[in-house]
């Protein structure tokens, strides 16, 4: 089950209408809590069940007691979970994509518990409520635990302001997951059929706008979901394809999960090392060795097997470099005179247009092994080019051309209902599930 | 130690590792003010402050401070905690 499956709908629906009509009958966390168990119930077969249940209550151990036993067969569990993924046994796919976003809220639960930064560990109930909270459940936002519980405590009133705004949110994500992301694997169907340097271009292309709008409809629904439940979920998507740069782009792209490895990697890592030597002329060059680090291993956490050890050093390198290439710039030229070249119009089209052909040429590593192209190296290369000079063309409009007003909130809603009634007519598959490729 | 010879401490640190005249450094600024606020200056000055003042700034706060105020903030409550 998914965020676009009717039984979803249902659990939603119900939890939505029972958090305010038990609103000071029941403490705050029951509704939360009984949807949250009810969707994974009806989501995973028993045995991923149990599985499931035996990491978060490892994990509760841990926090408890920060035994190691429990922390070790945590690891186990998940290690086999991973090797069964990797083995094709489907029903463990949807376990692993969860427990992954389960493992993060854990992560950050222990290393937070432990200093202090959450004064003490969550009653069973939160705990379970938090790790599960079924909005976020499959693919995020990874949200904190101290907001989570301040909001459990506090909800946010479901005024006219809230419901439209929720409400909104889910007919925007369910527009932009089932009609524009249906649209753009048409666009990659069509690619790929076609092939030759054209064809792989327009699939590649269309894999991004794929990926763009299942991901970030996804994120609307659960932003919009929790909205509804008096919560608040982080947003995920800061306007990603405006980016000055590559390493600017992956604080607006899956903003969440960005946020938890600078927090849990990059931070520590970091100061570890400015701390064992503070020097400040070899200060940034620590920073370009943990840009390396992280970027190559969230690129590594997206999935199991070579092409996704291949996407994280491509993502490692592109970001250090990156951060290497400002370092070397503003030791050659100065700050302010590399501040300014950064503003000047050619420079931003140069950059943003290398840094949008770099994240999409490297998503090839995502999506094409496995399936059967039929495309030689000369096409591959003749098709990044026309990706690149696509991207460029954009780019340039985008820098160039007057900035539409946005359409008002409900002018959204009313074409997103449209879309939503019209597609089923001409649509001839279900929208693609694409976070179900990533862990 | 007196909230303004610590908070003329905190500016001095600040100035010195986003290279810019201590005069420019008030309790607003932040990466906003200063782009040169990056990741890597934001450890530096949380590195540079804590040595300084010889404390440890609790992980949450030191990632999450915004700008030389909430720094000061920081520091005092940890200061007042030794």
């Amino acid at each position: 089950m998914n965020l676009l499956d009717w039984r979803f709908a249902a659990v939603a629906m119900l939890a939505v209408v029972a958090r305010w009509a038990l609103a000071g009958r029941v403490p705050s966390v029951t509704v939360p809590l009984v949807a949250s168990l009810g969707f994974i119930g009806l989501a995973l077969p028993l045995p991923a069940l149990l599985v499931l249940g035996l990491f978060v209550g490892f994990g509760y151990l841990l926090l408890l007691g920060r035994d190691l036993l429990p922390l070790m067969l945590s690891i186990g569990l998940v290690l086999a979970l991973f090797i069964l993924a990797k083995a094709g046994v489907g029903q463990a796919v949807p376990l692993v994509l969860g427990l992954s976003y389960v493992m993060f809220r854990l992560v950050h639960l222990l290393v937070d518990v432990r200093e202090g930064a959450i004064a003490s560990v969550p009653r069973p109930a939160d705990y379970l409520a938090y790790l599960l909270f079924f909005p976020a459940f499959l693919a995020g936002p990874i949200h904190r635990f101290e907001k989570f519980a301040a909001d459990l405590a506090a909800p946010t009133p479901l005024d006219r302001a809230a419901l439209h705004d929720g409400v909104t949110r889910i007919l925007t994500g369910l527009a932009a997951g089932i009609v524009m992301a249906g649209m753009a694997q048409r666009g990659l169907d069509i690619g790929l059929a076609t092939g030759g340097p054209l064809g792989i271009a327009f699939a590649i292309l269309s894999f991004t706008v794929l990926l763009w709008f299942s991901f970030s409809g996804y994120s609307s629904i659960a932003i919009g979901l929790a909205r509804l439940l008096g919560m608040t979920l982080p947003e995920n998507f800061d306007r990603p394809f405006q980016a000055p740069n590559l390493l600017e782009f992956w604080s607006r792209w899956h903003i969440s999960l960005s946020e938890w490895f600078k927090f849990y990697l990059f931070n520590p890592v970091l100061k570890a090392l400015l701390q064992r030597d503070p020097d400040p002329v070899r200060a940034p060059y620590f920073a370009v060795a943990c840009f390396f680090l992280t970027f190559f291993t969230m690129g590594i956490w997206h999935g199991f097997g070579w092409p996704y050890l291949a996407y994280g050093l491509l993502l490692g390198l592109g970001v250090s470099l990156n951060k290497l290439w400002q370092v070397r710039m503003v030791a050659r030229m100065g700050r302010k005179p590399y501040q300014a070249l950064c503003k000047r119009l050619p420079y931003r089209i140069a950059a943003r247009t290398l840094a949008l052909s770099f994240f999409v040429l490297a998503l090839v590593l995502i999506w094409a092994p496995g399936r059967d192209i039929g495309a030689d190296a000369l096409d591959w290369l003749l098709a990044a080019g026309v990706v690149i000079v696509a991207l460029g063309v954009a780019v340039v409009v985008d820098e160039i051309a007057p900035k539409p007003s946005p359409p008002l909130p409900g002018w959204i809603a009313c074409i997103s209902i449209v879309a939503l009634a019209v597609w089923p007519l001409i649509a001839d598959r279900p929208p693609p599930v694409l976070i179900y490729q990533f862990f | 130690m007196h909230p303004d010879d610590r908070m003329l401490a905190i500016r001095d640190k600040v100035a010195e590792i986003l290279e810019v005249d201590v005069c420019e450094v008030e309790g607003t600024t932040c990466s906003a003010t200063h782009p040169q606020w990056d990741s890597l200056a934001h450890m530096m000055i949380i590195n540079a402050i804590e040595k300084h003042f010889t404390i440890q700034l609790p992980r949450l706060t030191a990632y999450t401070v915004k700008n030389v105020g909430e720094l000061d903030t920081a520091v005092g409550a940890a200061l007042a905690a030794k």
